[in-house]
C-alpha cells in the first residue's frame, strides 16, 4: 500500500534493488493464490513479519498501511462467511491482508527516486526517452500525493463536521474533488516551470 | 532585463491584459494590485507559462519563441505544496536538475551547496509533506535556486507564512543575487524594494518607487 513514507535503513531490505523486490512481491503474491494452503499462507505470514521485525519498521506505520483497507477486508470476510464458512473466510482475507502487508513492506523499504529509476530501467525497450520520462514522473506524483490528497480529504472532513455534516458524502467529496483537480492544474504548471520544458 | 512590448493577454474572450509596454531591469521589482487585476497572468508571461496573445515579451533579448526562454526565469508558486513534486526534499531538489543533463555527483554537489547556504542540510532526507508551511517555502525556492535561474518570480511567497517564516524568507530574498520579481499583497514587503508596478483591471496605472505606488495603492481603496 502507498501511504507517502519511507523509513531509511541500511539492512538489507533497503539495499535491494527495487526490480528485485517487485519481483519477489508478485512470486509471493503469486505463491498465495497458486498454492492454496495454509502452511504457505502462515509460513508466507510469518516471513512478512520477520521481514517487518528484521527492517525495523514501526508497527503502527504497518498499521497505517493497512488502515484503510480494513472495511474492505471486513467486507471480504463477511462475504466469505455467507458464500463459504469461518475456515475460507479466514483463509482469503488473511491471505490480503499478508499481500497488504508484504506490498507495504516494499514501499516502505524504497525511496521514491528508486522506484523511480527501476520504473525507467524496466521500459529500456520504449525509444521515445520522454515518453519514459512522464511515466516515471506519473510514479512519483502518485507518491507524493497520496500524502496531500489524505490531508486534504482530512481538512474537508474536520470543516464538514463543524458544519454538523457529520455523514454527508456529497459534502466531503466535492470539495476534496474539486481542491485536488485545482492542486492538478497548479502542479503540471509548476512541473512545466521546473522542467524548463513543454 | 525583461521587455514587454504591446502585450496583450486574452483568456476566455476576456481581455486580462491590454496592451503592456515596459522594460524591467531594477534587481527587485514588486507587483501589486487587487485581486483578479491581472498580476499572476502578467508574471506568467515572464517564463512562458503564459504565451501573449499580442505582443513580444523577451528575456536579457530571448523572446518568447525562442527555445531556452524558460530556463532564464524561474518561478515560485504561491503554495509550495503544489510546486514541489517528490516525496523527499532531495529527491525534489533533484528534479530540475536531472533534466538539465547534469550528472549524478553534480546534481548532489550541487543541492548540497544551495542547502548548506541557507543552513538547511538537516532538511535533505525529510519527507515533504511533513516539513512546516516555511519550510516548504524554502524547499519550493531551493528548488528554483539550483537551476540558477538569472530571474526569479515569486508569486505571494509570504501569504501563507507566520511572521517568523516570513522573516526568514525575506532575508533570503535580500540575499540573493538574481533579479526577483514579486508578486505580493504584503506591502511593507514591496516597500523594500527598488520598484513596484500596481496593476488594475489588466492596465498597469502606478509604476516607480515603491513609496508612491504604494500611495497610489492605498487611496483607491481610502474611504
Amino acid at each position: 500500500m502507498l501511504t507517502g513514507h519511507q523509513i531509511e535503513g541500511t539492512v538489507l531490505l533497503h539495499k535491494i534493488s527495487p526490480g528485485k523486490k517487485v519481483l519477489a512481491l508478485f512470486v509471493v503474491c503469486t505463491s498465495l493464490f497458486v498454492f492454496d494452503n495454509w502452511i504457505i499462507l502462515l509460513s508466507s505470514g510469518a516471513f512478512v513479519c520477520g521481514l517487518v521485525f528484521v527492517s525495523r519498521i514501526p508497527l503502527v506505520l504497518m498499521y497505517e498501511s493497512i488502515k484503510p483497507v480494513l472495511v474492505v477486508l471486513a467486507i471480504i470476510f463477511i462475504a466469505q462467511l455467507f458464500l463459504a464458512d469461518f475456515e475460507m473466510a479466514a483463509f482469503v482475507t488473511l491471505r490480503f491482508a499478508v499481500m497488504i502487508c508484504a506490498a507495504s513492506l516494499v514501499t516502505l523499504t524504497t525511496r521514491a527516486s528508486e522506484f523511480i529509476e527501476a520504473v525507467e530501467r524496466a521500459l529500456w525497450f520504449v525509444r521515445d526517452k520522454a515518453l519514459v520520462s512522464k511515466i516515471s514522473l506519473a510514479f512519483s506524483l502518485c507518491l507524493r500525493f497520496i500524502p496531500q490528497v489524505r490531508d486534504s480529504l482530512n481538512d474537508v472532513r474536520e470543516a464538514q463536521r463543524a458544519r454538523g455534516l457529520h455523514n454527508d458524502w456529497t459534502a466531503l467529496a466535492v470539495p476534496t474533488v474539486v481542491r485536488t483537480l485545482k492542486s492538478a492544474d497548479e502542479i503540471s504548471e509548476a512541473i512545466v516551470a521546473r522542467s524548463q520544458k513543454d | 532585463m525583461i521587455q514587454l512590448q504591446n502585450v496583450s493577454v486574452v483568456k476566455n474572450d476576456a481581455t486580462i491584459l491590454f496592451d503592456l509596454s515596459l522594460d524591467i531591469a531594477e534587481r527587485r521589482v514588486g507587483i501589486i494590485g487587487p485581486n483578479g487585476s491581472g498580476k499572476s497572468t502578467f508574471v506568467r508571461l515572464f517564463n512562458g507559462l503564459q504565451a501573449p496573445h499580442q505582443g513580444v515579451v523577451k528575456v536579457h533579448g530571448k523572446t518568447n519563441a525562442e527555445d531556452d526562454f524558460r530556463k532564464r526565469v524561474g518561478f515560485v508558486f504561491q503554495n509550495p505544496d503544489n510546486q514541489i513534486v517528490y516525496p523527499i526534499v532531495e529527491e525534489d531538489l533533484a528534479f530540475g536538475l536531472k533534466k538539465s543533463g547534469l550528472s549524478k555527483p553534480e546534481i548532489l554537489d550541487r543541492i548540497d551547496c544551495y542547502l548548506s547556504r541557507f543552513d538547511l542540510r538537516h532538511l535533505k532526507t525529510r519527507f515533504t509533506h511533513q516539513l512546516s508551511g516555511g519550510e516548504k517555502q524554502l524547499v519550493a525556492l531551493i528548488g528554483v535556486l539550483v537551476m540558477e535561474p538569472e530571474f526569479i518570480v515569486l508569486d505571494e511567497p509570504t501569504t501563507l507564512l507566520d511572521l517568523k517564516n516570513r522573516t526568514i524568507l525575506i532575508r533570503v530574498l535580500e540575499s540573493l543575487e538574481q533579479n526577483l520579481v514579486v508578486v505580493s499583497h504584503d506591502l511593507d514587503l514591496v516597500a523594500q524594494l527598488d520598484r513596484a508596478i500596481l496593476i488594475e483591471n489588466g492596465r498597469v496605472i502606478g509604476d516607480g518607487k515603491p513609496a508612491e505606488v504604494l500611495e497610489i495603492y492605498r487611496d483607491m481603496f481610502a474611504c
